[in-house]
């Protein structure tokens, strides 16, 4: 089960951190786009890699997202891999100051409140490469990616309106950053497109860990009406289990939080993320941009229904898996979209 | 408080020799070379001048807050709010700070440390007003406090005091007047070592030779003597409690303004906490509570060292710790078990 | 003078006619000093047999012995004829030895059925059956004629009734032979008569005392025997129908008896028109509400003792706290030199020359653990006697201890020692001398000799008769009549937190106040 209001804040915040810096680098192009197209690195032989992680590697949630896929790309380019977990913001900087001075080539700040702390342990070891989930600014050896979930959140709406046959689905998530809004936005885009009547209840809850609250939102939604809900916060599938709705979960898979609810979830990888940038280190090819990996990467991708694929109708499932693909190969753009709302 | 204070002073090295060797069984367990294990401890804790630096680090706010809950202990209150304490000093310091952030350094970081003592100081206040005028345990209101303190932060960092710059709950960087002047080239280490040194040998002192230092002692061992006596007993217990609130912001000012650059939600990887066991492993004295801090600060730091270079959890520095603590506080209960009570010597 | 002590009787292995419990040369030694020094006695089957000295003479360390506490360096203990070591305090209980301490191993916030099914196995191991364990206390109290209410928490009785739990405790737990250190000390008239009384009733039924006293007229009346000790060492024993008391004081103190303290010759009879301490109509309430004193008036004029007698638990403690300023009566007025100090604190009364001495020295009075310079000077530690702007002068605080320990002849190591490390009588000289060295115009003093030793008692009622010569007001509070009739110019009783009598000394006899003691008008 989800626990620990740390860890929850930090994921919660590095997600909706991620989304405002992709929202960022989407609106505002990097004013270091000079520096990161011009320098060329020197290749890395021996890579090894290290990750910095906010909470414990067995969270099944995002610190094992990271770890797994750190390890991952390890394997894939034959690097050592090290990490450090459990890593307090206030502890952060001498954790990576302390990987650098070991030697490691590409460090990995898997939280979005290292940011700062990732800076200026960068600018102390110019020769490491550093990726980090936000930064404010863009330092030469300093990259960052990010989670633009959003595209999932499409196929989560079409989904979502495709099983609601009384017309009314839900989303419940925290507080209006620039990520679940483009997360809203899109969802609610995706279900216009399986049912132009469709209606989109939303509901933030004000704060980033409150799973009763969450759970009452999800409730008020299902009692008016809401036979699918997007859960974006813990307490959302506690409160379709409760009202009896089906519920899509995120990040992981969480069927295994209400194996009857959970239709399928929105998984992030950040695996091909992980290796491009290890290659591109190793080769020395490696700039310092955004790394935004989406469906098309493979990285953004819905989870096994687990056999609750028997209540989506044949004809949106059809659809669904069409629209995915046009995602993929980019014949279809996911509109991005980070208007506030009511 | 008879055991606390009285430990004998031998049985802490023997302790913390046992704990290293339980240490050393359960990184053996996990499948690491023990040796192996402490050497990359030892170098992640002294091995550069950056790791030196490190140990210090870790050591300052430990030995702040230690040496505040060491002088309540010896009054015979126990501040277990010190975490609150240091966050709100934290949080006053980082909002004076940038208030201030075109004044020159030392008025700004005067202006700061200041704030940050009031609200640790305020905060133990309510503490102690209810302790002594309304009877209730200070134990609980502290830990309550501490969460109200906590929220309050985190409100405030992702309400008013956050930096509109940035969706992370965090107050904007703190300028260079703001932040703490170095003290060794070529490393992080700031000033606040050298403050937590000063403040621990005038706690020292203030116990031996001060007249106030005397009736904390006096009000420790026995109130109900101490009260019977004269001793202003209340008033000796709002000031130790004052005095704990206002080291601990004091720490939260350090932190903020020599370490982080910025009030964060997670300023404490709960040093408030640490600093209770520091200041029984110090024998409840205040220069036994810096050395304690330094032994703790060694230990964090060498055990981030150790988990990134031999990939032994950190945690077991942490099982270190605590295990040191607990067999000095066992030794100690057995040998005051052993040994009945001298007052039934008495009438020797 | 003659002494002749009889030979103790050695006892046959297996025997059941020869001592219960033997003593056979013991020695303890605490590095160099030797506390016992081949201590002998014998104790038969049925007997009371009184240990008499001086503190210090070794009593204590030869009953801790016994009690399993220490081991004997030299020497052996015989139960029955055997010979047995005691490891520990367990193996003591084994062998049948009951132990009743002058300082209660009571746990104060536990109920009394509760204390004795402490450690005790067969009142279950984890949950104690007290219910069971208060019934067959009952029983085991009502058939020694003591009154026990065994769900009565521990705290909220008094010195006596306490006294009676450990008894009973001892009892309980299947001691046949018992030892009570000097268990009158804290006792009343009264309380001492029925504890007398039950301990002959005990003997009568196969248990054997030992019973630790320098209370010459009881060990008169109740024991058989009487084995003296001094300087660690048994001067002799002695059967108490052929030894005079004057032998038996000379063996304990080392040379002929000292005067008794008489009465005072020449009182102050002229009531001064303003009275140097008083209390107006004052009352108080415990805890919950229950009023402790009610409306008690009285007032000492400069030079005069006015003792208060009453058995402990009718209200002298608050009495003594409301007139030293620890407690806020909860009406009335206290009076100094006729000002109101109703509001005044401890600290300012001391101030004002009033000085205090705490019932109980070890819980109250002295901080144990700190020296005995540190405890005299914590009254004043904040005046130009030993600080200046604050800062403490240990050098005057500790020269003003040397001068304390020479005037009164306070027995220990220097102004460093621990006060824990010092005996009974030594801590109250520290208590009697922090108040009675500062010249003090107006002396409260509660149970000033409570388990102090002969020697002892003797110098704190010097004192505090200099003092009142000097003109300072005094108010005795205390529960032993000797001392209230030896020092007194004026006696009045409280009973139930009332005064139910006042007296001059030359008016009144032992007998009328131990009635009125008891709530007896005459």
């Amino acid at each position: 089960m989800k626990s620990g209001l740390h860890r929850t804040l930090a994921v919660v915040g590095l997600v909706a951190a991620i989304g405002f810096t992709s929202a960022c680098s989407t609106a505002v192009p990097s004013g270091n786009t000079d520096n990161a197209t011009s320098a060329a690195r020197t290749p890395v032989e021996d890579l090894s890699i290290a990750i910095v992680l906010s909470g414990p590697i067995t969270d099944n949630d995002f610190n094992q997202v990271g770890y797994e896929a750190a390890e991952a790309a390890g394997e894939e380019v034959g690097a050592e891999v090290a990490y450090a977990e459990n890593v307090s913001d206030a502890n952060a900087e001498r954790t990576l100051r302390n990987f650098a001075s070991d030697g490691y080539d590409l460090i990995i700040a898997h939280s979005f409140s290292f940011g700062d702390a990732t800076l200026r342990v960068a600018a102390e070891f110019p020769d490491a490469v550093f990726m980090a989930g936000t930064a404010t600014s863009n330092a030469e050896n300093v990259g960052t990616y990010d989670n633009p979930d959003y595209q999932g959140a499409y196929l989560a709406g079409m989904l979502a309106a495709g099983v609601a046959s009384e017309g009314t689905v839900g989303w419940v998530s925290a507080i209006q950053t620039p990520n679940l809004l483009a997360n809203l936005h899109a969802y609610e885009a995706g279900a216009e497109d399986i049912n132009p009547e469709i209606t989109v209840l939303h509901s933030f809850i004000g704060s980033f860990y409150d799973p009763p609250r969450a759970r009452e939102a999800a409730l008020a939604q299902i009692q008016s009406g809401a036979q699918v809900l997007s859960a974006q916060t813990v307490g959302t599938i506690d409160g379709a289990i409760d009202g009896g709705a089906l519920a899509i979960g995120a990040l992981t898979d969480q069927n295994f939080l209400g194996p009857d609810n959970v239709l399928t979830s929105v998984l992030w990888d950040l695996a091909p993320v992980f290796t491009d940038v290890a290659t591109a280190v190793q080769d020395g090819s490696w700039t310092n941009e955004n790394y935004s990996y989406g469906v098309a990467e493979g990285s953004i991708t819905l989870a096994d229904f687990h056999g609750l694929d028997s209540r989506v109708p044949a004809d949106v499932m059809a659809t669904v898996l069409e629209r995915e693909a046009e995602i993929a190969s980019g014949e279809f753009e996911v509109p991005y979209d980070v208007t506030t709302v009511d | 408080m008879r055991v606390i204070v009285g430990t004998d002073i031998a049985s802490i090295p023997i302790a913390i020799i046992i704990a290293l060797v339980i240490g050393g069984v359960l990184i053996a367990l996990s499948g690491v070379n023990p040796f192996e294990a402490y050497g990359a401890l030892l170098q992640g804790a002294f091995g550069t001048p950056q790791h030196l630096a490190d140990t210090l680090i870790e050591a300052t706010p430990l030995a702040l807050i230690g040496v505040g809950i060491a002088l309540c202990f010896r009054a015979g209150v126990f501040n277990v709010g010190a975490e609150g304490q240091f966050l709100l000093g934290g949080m006053a310091a980082a909002i004076t700070g940038n208030l201030l952030s075109t004044a020159p350094a030392i008025a700004t970081l005067l202006a700061m440390a200041i704030a940050a003592v009031l609200a640790g100081a305020a905060w133990a206040a309510i503490a102690a007003l209810l302790k002594v005028y309304l009877g209730a345990s200070e134990t609980l209101t502290t830990i309550m406090l501490t969460y109200v303190a906590t929220y309050l932060v985190s409100y405030l960092l992702n309400g008013p005091a956050r930096d509109p710059a940035t969706p992370i709950a965090q107050t904007q960087p703190l300028t260079t007047s703001g932040l703490l002047p170095g003290l060794w080239p070529g490393t992080t280490l700031h000033v606040g070592i050298v403050i937590a040194l000063i403040v621990a040998v005038a706690a020292h002192y203030f116990l031996r030779r001060r007249v106030g230092g005397f009736q904390i002692v006096a009000t420790g061992l026995n109130p109900v003597a101490a009260r019977s006596a004269g001793l202003p007993v209340r008033r000796i217990l709002i000031s130790v409690f004052l005095t704990s609130g206002a080291l601990a912001g004091l720490a939260g000012f350090i932190q903020v303004s020599g370490v982080q650059g910025k009030m964060i939600v997670n300023l404490s990887p709960g040093y408030g906490y640490t600093a209770i066991v520091v200041a029984l492993l110090g024998r409840s004295t205040p220069l036994g509570a810096f050395l304690a801090a330094l032994f703790f600060g060694a230990l964090s730091a060498g055990g981030a060292s150790m988990e990134t270079s031999v990939g032994v959890p950190a945690s077991v520095v942490t099982i270190v710790q605590y295990l040191t603590v607990l067999l000095v506080i066992a030794y100690t209960a057995a040998r005051t078990l052993r040994r009945p009570s001298r007052v039934a010597d008495e009438e020797e | 003078m003659a002494i002749s002590p009889l030979e103790p009787a050695r006892a046959a292995p297996g025997s059941t006619t020869g001592p219960i419990l033997q003593m056979d040369k013991s020695t303890v030694r605490f590095g160099e000093v030797v506390a016992n020094d081949r201590v002998s006695f014998d104790l038969a089957p049925g007997e009371i047999h009184a240990l008499l000295g001086e503190n210090g003479a070794g009593k204590t360390t030869l009953m801790r012995v016994l009690a399993g506490l220490i081991q004997p360096d030299e020497g052996q203990v015989f139960v029955r004829g055997e010979a047995r070591s005691f490891e520990s305090v367990a193996d003591s209980v084994a062998a049948g030895i009951g132990m009743v301490h002058q300082h209660f191993m009571l746990v104060p916030t536990l109920t009394v059925a509760e204390n004795v099914s402490l450690g005790l196995r067969s009142a279950g191991r984890l949950f104690p059956n007290t219910a069971r364990v208060g019934r067959e206390l009952r029983a085991l109290a009502d058939k020694h004629g003591l009154s026990l209410d065994p769900s009565a928490r521990v705290s909220d009785l008094s010195i006596g009734q306490q006294q009676r739990v450990e008894i009973v405790k001892a009892l309980y737990r299947g001691a046949t032979i018992l030892i009570l250190d000097e268990p009158t000390a804290v006792l009343t008239p009264g309380e001492t008569d029925s504890l007398l009384a039950m301990l002959r009733s005990l003997t009568e039924q196969g248990t054997s005392v030992v019973f630790i006293s320098h209370k010459l007229r009881e060990i008169r009346a109740v024991a058989d025997r009487v084995t003296v000790l001094r300087h660690g060492q048994t001067v002799g024993t002695w059967a108490l129908d052929s030894v005079a008391d004057a032998e038996l004081t000379s063996a304990m103190i080392g040379r002929d008896a000292a005067p008794t303290v008489s009465s005072r010759l020449a009182p102050t009879t002229s009531v001064a028109p303003v009275p140097r301490l008083a209390v107006e109509r004052v009352g108080a309430r415990d805890r919950r509400g229950h009023a402790v004193l009610d409306s008690v008036s009285l007032s000492v004029a400069p030079g005069e003792i006015l003792g208060i007698a009453g058995v402990d638990g009718n209200g002298q403690t608050e009495l003594a706290e409301i007139l030293s300023g620890v407690r806020r009566p909860s009406a009335g007025e206290v009076r100094l030199d006729g000002a109101n100090i109703t509001a005044a604190t401890v600290a300012e009364r001391i101030g004002h020359g009033l000085a205090h001495v705490p019932e109980d020295r070890q819980r109250t009075g002295l901080i144990l653990d700190l020296s005995i310079a540190e405890n005299l000077a914590m009254e004043t530690v904040g005046t130009a006697m030993f600080s200046r702007r604050g800062s403490l002068n240990r050098a005057a605080v500790r020269a003003h201890a040397e001068d304390i320990i020479s005037r009164f002849d306070i027995r220990c190591s220097g102004p460093d020692q621990r006060v824990r490390d010092l005996s009974g009588g030594n801590q109250q000289k520290v208590l009697i001398a922090r108040a009675v060295s500062r010249a003090p115009s107006a002396l409260v003093v509660s149970q000033p000799t409570r388990g102090v030793d002969l020697g002892a008692v003797e110098n704190i009622h010097r004192q505090i008769l200099d003092l009142a010569a000097q003109g300072c007001a005094v108010i005795l509070i205390s529960t032993e009549l000797d001392e209230i009739l030896a020092l007194s110019d004026r006696i009045a009783v409280l009973y139930s937190g009332t005064i139910i009598s006042t007296y001059d000394r030359a008016t009144v006899d032992l007998g009328t106040l131990g009635m009125n003691m008891t709530g007896q008008s005459v």
